[in-house]
Order: C-alpha cells, then structure tokens, then sequence
C-alpha cells in the first residue's frame, strides 16, 4: 500500500473472459426476438383500440339495464320496499342517496331471515348500502 | 489500413468490441465497481449499436459507443442508488478483487474508488474517457458533447482534485 503512486490509480484492469461470447449470446437473443416480433399482430395503436373498445362494451353492459332494471323491478314487482323509489321515479325526483344513484343498477338481496322478519338490504352496483327495510316475512309488509 | 464498411456488419461490430473491450471496461468499471456489471453493460451498449447501425455514421462511431457506454453507466448507477435507499439495507458492493490480473491490489482498487468517487460527474467521465480511451481530445469531445478545448481544461481539473484528495488521504504523491 505505502508503494502505491497516483499514477497506479489509472492502471489497467482485465476485463473477465468470454466477453465476446457474451456479446454474441446477446445478439443472437435479440435476433430471436426480432423474429418473433418483427410482423406483430398487435401494434400499440391497435391495443388501446381493442382496451376502448372492451371498455366500451362493458359499460354498454353494464349501463343499458340500469335505469330499466330498477324500474321494472319496481314496476312489475308491486314489493313494498321498491314503492318509495318507485314514486319518487314517477315524481322525477333526484334520489338523494347517494349521490348517483339512479346511474346504478340496484340490487336487493335478504341479508337475514329471523322469525317472521325479512331484512333487506338495498346496495348499488358498487357495493354501497341505499337503504334496508324489515319486513314481515309472510306479508312482506314494512315494519 | 483497412477501409471501414458503410454500414456496421456483424463481423465489424465483433471487431469493434475486441478493440474497445478493454478501455470500455475500465471506464465503466470505474462506476459500478463490479467486474461481472461492468462487462455486462460494455456488452449492452454494443447491443445497443447493434440495434441502431442503420442509423449510425461510421466515422463517428467509437465516440458514440463510449457515449452510449458512460450514459448507460450512470443511469445503472442512479438505479442502483434508488434501489439501495429504497432496500434501506445496502451499500455499494466492495470493488471486486478476485482474479483481477493487474497490478492492482484491493487496497489501492478502494483507494482508487474513493478518489474517483468523489469527483464531479462531468470531470469524472472526462478524465476516465482521456485517460483509458484512445481517442484523441476531439473524438472524447463528440462523445461528451463539448468541445475539445473543454475536454482538456475539465481533464486537468479532475486530475488536480484526484492528486489533492489522494495527497490527502495518503499524504503520497
């Protein structure tokens, strides 16, 4: 160490073997690749055509039985716990809760079955409880 | 003197790196301080020109393939130091020693890192261009993208802040 000088700092060092075998392993994987890809099917454009499109479809799914599904369910079912959303549909009232509710398809499910009592609960598609009702579960009357 | 071909072939591109192998090396080792990296990323830039030699002027090319090589070392670098602080437990790998056919021993390879180090990165890429290339102050210029005149200046500066700190360090000269 005491011998070292300043001009030692630039000394050479040896690069490992094979270096050049190294070189050409890579080219050749990139030449594999490039076959692979050089006529692709999918460019990018074509892609995010594809991704809109999907999108689109989806939403289209999704947003054509929303407003009709609600309703019919409430027309056509006579159930009590669709009459108050039902009159407020007739009346052209916003749905206060939540906001945009009348862009999501509802949904109504039992959540428990005790004695003689129904209990719904009425989520939006996206998971989020509108409201819930007890009912009895002969009559189906509100209680 | 051979006539250099218009376009890069295979065969040329082969030739280029047995050529610029070794200086290449050095310079980029003198980055990453890993022997394995450094010889990975030399092969990467001439990956690289392999995959832009339509578009490459051949009178320009050794100062592209050192401009590609010192550009690809740093952004290794910068990746390395994100990824260290993100891991939160690293430190820059100890200069490989192992196997090393040179003269230099492990003290002075952490000598030298420490000195190098240090420096600026545009006296660093400088003086490890002048000294390991071949290549005159206006080639190493075009790779840098200075002009000549500044490769000289910034070479002299970088050298004079290494022989300080080494002065320094060693009280050596």
């Amino acid at each position: 160490m005491n011998n070292i000088r300043f001009e030692n700092l630039f000394d050479n060092i040896a690069p490992p073997e094979g270096g050049i075998h190294g070189l050409r392993e890579k080219l050749e994987n990139l030449e594999k690749k490039r076959g692979l890809f050089s006529t692709p099917k999918f460019k990018p454009a074509s892609a995010f055509a594809i991704v809109a499109l999907l999108v689109l479809g989806i939403s289209f799914v999704f947003m054509k039985p929303e407003n009709k599904s609600f309703i019919d369910l409430a027309a056509k079912s006579g159930h009590p716990i669709f009459n108050k959303y039902n009159k407020r549909l007739e009346t052209d009232e916003p749905v206060s809760v939540p906001a945009g509710f009348r862009t999501h398809i509802a949904v109504m499910r039992i959540e428990t079955e005790n004695k003689n009592v129904k209990f719904y609960l009425i989520e939006n598609i996206a998971g989020e409880t509108i409201d819930t009702i007890e009912t009895d579960s002969v009559s189906n009357d509100p209680i | 003197m051979a006539e250099k071909p218009s376009t890069l072939t295979r065969s040329h591109l082969e030739g280029l790196y047995i050529e610029l192998e070794k200086p290449l090396f050095n310079v980029v080792f003198r980055y990453v301080w890993n022997k394995e990296e450094a010889q990975d990323l030399v092969q990467e830039t001439f990956v690289k020109i392999w995959k832009i030699r339509d578009r490459i002027d051949m009178a320009t090319v050794k100062p592209l393939i050192y401009k590609i090589c010192i550009n690809k070392a740093s952004s290794f670098l910068r990746r390395k130091r994100i990824l260290t602080f993100l891991s939160l437990d690293g430190h820059l790998k100890e200069p490989e020693v192992k196997n090393t056919n040179s003269l230099i021993k492990k003290e002075e390879l952490l000598l030298l890192k420490k000195v190098v180090d240090g420096l600026p990165s545009k006296l660093k890429e400088t003086v490890l261009l002048t000294e390991f290339s071949d290549m005159s102050y206006d080639e190493a210029g075009k790779a840098l993208g200075i002009p000549a005149g500044t490769v000289g200046s910034r070479r002299n500066k970088a050298i004079s802040i290494m022989r300080e700190r080494f002065n320094r360090l060693y009280g050596q000269v």
